[in-house]
């Protein structure tokens, strides 16, 4: 069988004479599942925009490139326009972004025939979309993107991309905006199509689930390819099992002794806009000091009010908060938050950002130099002490950025870190650091609540964890 | 809130930091206006202590003379030396444009940020104030303020400062109203850091950072704007310098002698065109990724 797509020395070039991507070489067989992963600025979208011809103008793309037996190499416009929805589909990050807002979804999807030239029913559409799960579509694809929630616009997105049925999809990052089990269902949708995918992706385990083959990007170039299992059993470059270091286990729990609980929400309801959106219907939340817990739930579902509310920067319309006497005085608790780079002050060295907790009136007064040296230390306890510590935060990579932030959460010893999405900006070695400073902060007897929309760093980091649906909260899903 | 936003703050440069100066000498358009600004900088600072000849004396045997080695750029109807008039004017003409913008960026950062922490009445007030100033176009409410004052340099600087301040708060206010959410705002508010610290060190640097970005920005907008009212007589006061009066001057003569225009209108354009490449630059190198 000829194989859809063969790169041979593959090189990207930018206008600045940057190369993002160097000398890649991969063939993809029909019907198989590719995975690149790789950290952020691998190069992974800029390969993902070479295969499907969308790099930016002055950019060179050298090398071998055939697509469906064509030598896609200095291929202009028109020959790339035909090539694209016959020979190869795109699947891209974001499906919000992807779509125009203000037509509506079947008209996206009617647009993959429509701009070869050929005729398509709504009834073919809808039958398309709902054979990649999504119900009642032919009602439904009427309405307008914003109304459609992230999995059911990736899948009307794979249809678009599938339209002409390609023999070859590339699928960029196709589920991040997705939580773990969305994702997976989205990724079975597209694998459901007979198409070769490439699917490119920062999350390790997601690829080694399901695809065939992956390839692992390392600073523009493909450092090692093989079967999952292989790449399991005997990594062979340094950079594969940094990434597979994300799979290991968390350092075991010590088995926190039960204390009085520091945080005990009963039956609390929140509202907005003078009553008008309840964000909140019931919700109970229980947490002392040195445990974890998660709290999980789709978008929309009072999460991150929850979090406000523990927080004590909102109050509730309704129900009972009890705070234990530690949680009381200013500095006790203390967030962690999803914008990393955001979280730290812009203009300040990133060790002035991780003393600020101690500088709090009712702190014992130090001297500069004592909180500089307390802020060095917390540097080199998140397993930073090789970075500047006058760095400002641009110049930091996010996932440093949250370990940075993580060391100003921890330093002043807060009764309670508050993780509103911790991870969620993160690729997988960086979350898991981030897994395994929360519960260091845990065992040294702080109480941790995260929520997050990925439900497996969640069971794997916490103790407990709560699912919000709808406002109210569902049974506990692990421990105790 | 207010009617309008009209000046988000993610239409303002945002990754802003202590390599800014090196990356702006790095951009060619950014060096190149530097090296103008700076020598324009030169001259003036070297025009307030000396010029070639004294730039007020008039010289009536000397009246109109071409360019020559010892009058570089001719002479004026009376006589005096071209060269060292515009050395003198250099001080005002660019001094004044700083000024301004200095007041502006000062008033508008202060009311700005002001209306936006303190929010209620306060807000309503001061918005009010810079809604009425903005619903008149700027050259509009210079001339009017320039025609209770009567002309004077000190009279044009203050109408122009009443006509600018509006903007420069409205920016203050909307990016301090966003600083506010910032997730390290929250963390120290929950860390229990007093609100005058949150003030001082996290929202106030950003804004003035920003606004003082946007300052920079209009620098060579504002001394063409001053060149122009002493153009038309409304700012500076013979007998003294200004490189937009001293182009009034020479129109007169400029049947007689068009090289009389050269002087004031070259340091004029290369003082706009500097500030205009830095301010290019800027943006370049403070916003990457947009176009």
């Amino acid at each position: 069988m000829h194989p859809v797509l063969t790169c041979k020395g593959l090189t990207v070039t930018y206008p600045g004479g940057m190369t993002p991507v160097r000398e890649i070489c991969f063939c993809v067989k029909p019907g198989e599942c590719f995975a690149l992963v790789g950290a952020s600025g691998a190069g992974k979208s800029t390969i993902a925009k070479a295969l499907v011809g969308l790099h930016r103008r002055g950019t060179t793309v050298t090398g071998a490139l055939r697509i469906g037996g064509r030598d896609m190499i200095g291929a202009n416009r028109s020959l790339w326009q035909s090539v694209r929805g016959r020979q190869v589909g795109f699947v891209a990050q974001n499906p919000w972004a992807a779509c125009d807002p203000l037509r509506p979804v079947r008209d996206h999807v009617a647009e993959a025939w429509r701009c070869h030239g050929l005729p398509v029913s709504w009834q073919t559409i809808a039958a398309r979309l709902e054979t990649l799960g999504v119900a009642s579509a032919g009602a439904r694809m009427g309405q307008h993107p914003h109304t459609w929630s992230g999995g059911m616009l990736q899948r009307a997105s794979i249809a678009a991309a599938g339209a002409l049925v390609p023999p070859l999809l590339i699928a960029d990052e196709p589920t991040s905006a997705l939580d773990t089990d969305r994702a997976r269902s989205v990724l079975a949708a597209l694998r459901s199509l007979d198409s070769a995918v490439v699917l490119i992706s920062h999350d390790i385990e997601l690829v080694l689930r399901s695809a065939d083959r992956v390839g692992i990007l390392h600073d523009g170039r493909l450092v090692e390819h093989g079967t999952p299992r292989l790449l399991r059993s005997a990594p062979k470059h340094a950079e594969t099992r940094r990434l597979l270091a994300a799979l290991a286990p968390l350092p075991p729990r010590s088995n926190p002794a039960r204390t009085k609980p520091l945080l005990r929400m009963a039956k609390v309801c929140a509202r907005y806009d003078k009553g008008r959106v309840t964000a909140l219907v019931a919700a109970d939340l229980e947490i002392g000091a040195g445990q974890i817990v998660g709290v999980q739930g789709p978008s929309g579902c009072g999460k991150s009010t929850l979090l406000r509310l523990a927080m004590g920067i909102e109050r509730p319309a309704g129900g009972t908060i009890r705070r234990s006497q530690a949680l009381r005085r200013p500095g006790a608790i203390l967030p962690v938050f999803q914008d990393p780079v955001g979280s730290l002050v812009p203009h300040w060295p990133i060790w002035r950002s991780i003393c600020e907790p101690l500088t709090a009136p009712g702190r014992p007064r130090q001297s500069f130099d004592r909180h500089r040296e307390h802020a060095y230390a917390a540097l080199a306890r998140v397993g930073l002490g090789a970075v500047d510590p006058q760095a400002r935060p641009s110049e930091l990579s996010v996932g440093q950025c949250q370990r940075v932030a993580l060391a100003r959460a921890t330093i002043a010893s807060p009764a309670m870190i508050v993780a509103d999405e911790p991870t969620s900006a993160l690729d997988s070695p960086s979350t898991w650091l981030v897994s395994k400073l929360l519960r260091d902060a845990a065992e040294r007897g702080t109480a941790v609540l995260v929520v997050s929309h990925d439900s497996t760093f969640l069971h794997r980091l916490a103790d407990r964890v709560i699912t919000l649906e709808a406002g109210r909260t569902l049974a506990a899903a692990k421990g105790d | 809130m207010s009617a309008l936003d009209i000046t988000r703050p993610d239409t303002v440069p945002q990754a802003v930091d202590r390599r800014l100066p090196r990356q702006l000498w790095r951009h060619p358009s950014g060096r190149a206006g530097l090296l103008i600004g700076l020598a324009l900088l030169l001259c003036a600072a070297i025009g307030c202590v000396w010029t070639p000849h004294a730039p007020d004396v008039p010289n009536y045997a000397n009246a109109l003379k071409a360019p020559s080695l010892a009058h570089p750029f001719g002479t004026d109807a009376t006589g005096r030396d071209m060269l060292s008039r515009v050395m003198d004017g250099a001080h005002r003409s660019i001094g004044a444009a700083v000024l301004v913008l200095g007041a502006v960026f000062a008033i508008g950062l202060v009311a700005g940020t002001l209306a936006g922490l303190a929010g209620g009445l306060t807000d309503s007030v001061v918005m009010r104030i810079a809604d009425i100033a903005m619903t008149l176009p700027g050259l509009v409410l210079a001339f009017a303020v320039l025609g209770l004052l009567g002309p004077g340099f000190v009279n044009l600087l203050i109408a122009l400062i009443i006509a600018d301040w509006a903007w420069y708060a409205r920016l203050a206010r909307s990016l301090s109203l966003d600083a506010r959410k910032r997730p390290h705002v929250i963390a120290a508010r929950m860390a229990g850091i007093p609100r005058w610290r949150i003030i001082l060190g996290h929202i106030l640097p950003g804004v003035a950072l920003r606004v003082g970005l946007v300052a920079t920005l209009a620098l060579g907008g504002m001394i063409g704007a001053i060149s122009g009212f002493s153009f038309l007589g409304l700012g500076v006061q013979p007998p003294a310098a200004e490189w937009g009066a001293l182009l009034a001057e020479s129109r007169l003569f400029f049947a007689l002698a068009p090289w009389l225009l050269i002087a004031p209108a070259g340091f004029i354009f290369l003082s706009v065109l500097s500030a205009n490449l830095v301010g290019n630059a800027l943006r370049d190198v403070a916003s990457p990724g947009e176009a």
